[in-house]
């Protein structure tokens, strides 16, 4: 089968991503301190975007040059409806959470404040803004990000495939534009997007151009002499800086000019400059030590979390809940160390349970061998360039 | 997280005494002020910081201290019997035990569901014009509830820091308040983080209130569950008070 020629590495990390997103978004999990996000500038969020990207583009690549563009937008669209639904599904948990505790809601020194909370005076109004992807709650705010740029990307597609340098460029103008002027799009009752997509798009557009470009564009940005010294010292001196801040902060001891700077270069909104770069040099560190063929990622230890990595959808919505439930728990049960431990533990345990689940129930649907799940096998078997 | 947060503190507070020039050391030791045992926190969240020069100052030129509580709902006295049970005449009441020989004056200048930038608005009007020597500013939780942007509380907490700073204005910055029904489903961290990295960049003096409230949650010292009306105020009152004591014992500390 040419599964054989899929490559691993894009399901292995993009499971790990999935399973920090968890981990980080249980607030104030001590087990959030062993995550991407306080070791380098970047986290689990540039890792999703910029996989989300190249697999885009491997997958509808595939199919405009064999079956058009047009169909190959369609299926974009397809794909956008999918995540859209996935969306309106976390809204509605975050919803049945807010009315419960709403309705047992006993704090006379909380209540005034929480009359700010207009989702409760105007439910009518909130869930139309959560339809139009406005209102996002807390932590439910990467999904609206990763539709709209899937949605830009069905008509940026065939002129990438065409032009991707012009493309790029044009992407790096907004990208700049972003961070000079500040554009971003509003939210419900206030504020602004917590993931710019102006500036999130060009990580997203960066993967999907490398993903276009054959297997031999790839290995000379590989080769390019110096570039992986480059990249690799670049690394170095962000894991160490982060790491050392990350301990500092333990003493309140972080120096105030230090943070201004991580703040004025690294901000998460707009995709700071220093996270991109950190990124960029983490993603192709990465890629030049651990090749394709690499064992660990035949290896039992990254099978669950490559099985994660290919139903992301799923699995990444499964965490979100999880994460609320996880809060609860340590909330109203115990804040004790050992129970952040567990409770992240059970988390990924019932994530990695649930991938082998639905690869069970895909491999249990295959052979019916209808035409429904040839075309839905598509993606699998789509060239994978010659890395 | 208590328990990392209190070596956090404890740390600091050890750096602290090694770096202590040695005349502060041997300054006259005052009348410890009892603390009920229900408002008791570990004495690292109270850690010694900054001197609060200005306060400082007007206090032994004019053997008197004027306070402003710059703030929202909570400063107001929300779900508490009335507004002499509010934190800010609570402070009044305590830090007069700790400074007898000065009259102290505390203004309450709360508003309900403000945000940082709201009250940035009224700060010549409620704040300046009143002439105070130090201003509690309590704020975060109405940015927090609306999910704002934690970089506009930060340049909003930023600006009136440096205003009432040129005014030769002592500020004192104070996080949000903390229940679990509230934790559940609003993320106050980055707002209380965001805080206390404003007060580390102007190095002023942080009354950590989310972490004060949320270890009496913890050891279960006060529950609003299944309370009638009558006794849950009862309760807001308590905290209040505990509150004005633990931040005129924090206010007392840095008058140096």
């Amino acid at each position: 089968m040419a599964a054989t020629s899929r490559d691993l590495r894009l399901d292995f990390f993009r499971g790990l991503a999935l399973i920090f997103i968890f981990v980080d978004h249980i607030p104030d999990n001590l087990v959030g301190y062993f995550t991407l996000a306080n070791i380098v500038f970047s986290d689990a969020a540039e890792v999703f975007v910029f996989l989300s990207g190249y697999t885009a583009a491997l997958v509808f690549g595939a199919i405009l040059a064999q079956q058009g563009t047009t169909f190959a937008v369609a299926q974009v669209l397809k794909r956008c409806w999918t995540l859209y639904v996935a969306h309106i599904f976390l809204f509605v948990v975050f919803v049945a959470q807010v009315s419960y505790t709403a309705a047992k809601f006993d704090n006379p020194m909380f209540l005034d404040e929480m009359k700010v909370w207009d989702f409760l005076q105007e439910p009518h109004i909130a869930i139309l803004q959560a339809l139009a992807l406005r209102f996002q709650p807390h932590f439910l705010n990467i999904l609206p990000l990763y539709i709209v740029l899937l949605l830009a990307f069905a008509f940026i597609l065939p002129a990438l495939r065409r032009w991707p340098l012009s493309v790029l460029a044009v992407s790096a103008g907004v990208y700049l534009a972003a961070a000079v002027f500040r554009f971003n799009l509003r939210t419900y009752p206030e504020g602004v997007w917590y993931f710019n997509p102006f500036g999130w798009q060009i990580l997203f557009l960066i993967g999907a151009a490398l993903a276009l470009t054959d297997g031999d564009g790839r290995r000379r940005l590989r080769e390019w002499p110096g570039l992986i010294w480059l990249s690799a010292g670049f690394l170095a001196v962000c894991t160490v800086a982060r790491t050392a801040m990350t301990i500092a902060s333990f003493f309140d001891a972080v120096p105030a000019w230090a943070v201004q700077f991580v703040w004025l270069i690294g901000d998460k909104i707009t995709l700071g400059p220093l996270r991109l770069l950190n990124f960029l040099a983490l993603a192709h560190v990465t890629v030049s030590v651990l090749r394709k063929d690499h064992p660990l990622f035949r290896s039992a230890f990254a099978e669950p979390l490559t099985r994660c990595g290919q139903h992301s959808l799923n699995i990444f919505c499964l965490g979100i809940f999880l994460s609320f439930l996880g809060h609860f728990v340590l909330v109203e049960i115990s804040q004790a160390i050992p129970m952040h431990v567990a409770v992240s533990a059970a988390g990924i345990l019932i994530m990695f349970g649930t991938a082998y689940f639905l690869t069970w129930a895909k491999q249990r649907a295959r052979p019916a061998g209808n035409a429904a799940a040839i075309s839905r096998r598509l993606p699998q078997t789509a060239p994978q360039g010659g890395e | 997280m208590i328990t990392y947060c209190r070596a956090r503190a404890m740390a600091a507070a050890v750096l602290a005494t090694l770096i202590m020039p040695l005349p502060l050391l041997a300054q006259t030791p005052r009348q410890p002020i009892p603390l009920p045992t229900l408002c008791q926190v570990p004495d690292e969240f109270l850690a010694d910081s900054s001197p609060l020069a200005n306060s400082t100052r007007q206090l032994r030129t004019e053997r008197r201290l004027k306070i402003v509580a710059l703030g929202s709902s909570s400063t107001l006295g929300m779900g508490a019997s009335g507004p002499d049970a509010a934190y800010p005449a609570r402070l009044e009441a305590a830090l007069k035990a700790h400074l007898p020989f000065a009259a102290i004056q505390v203004v309450n200048k709360g508003m309900s569901r403000q945000s940082a930038r709201q009250m940035l608005d009224r700060l010549t009007s409620d704040v300046l014009s009143e002439r105070p020597a130090l201003v509690v500013w309590e704020t975060g939780t109405a940015e927090a509830v609306r999910g704002a942007e934690v970089d506009d509380l930060v340049s909003a907490l930023l600006t009136g820091v440096d205003k009432m700073g040129e005014a030769g204005i002592d500020v004192l910055l104070m996080d949000t308040q903390y229940s679990r029904s509230t934790a559940r489903i609003i993320n106050f961290q980055p707002y209380v983080d965001a805080i206390g990295q404003v007060a580390g960049m102007r190095d002023l003096v942080l009354f950590p209130r989310y972490l004060v409230m949320r270890t009496w949650v913890d050891e279960d010292r006060f529950s609003f569950t299944d309370k009638p009306t009558a006794e849950a105020r009862k309760i807001a009152d308590q905290i209040y008070d505990c509150l004005g004591r633990l931040l005129a014992r924090t206010i007392a500390k840095a008058l140096k």
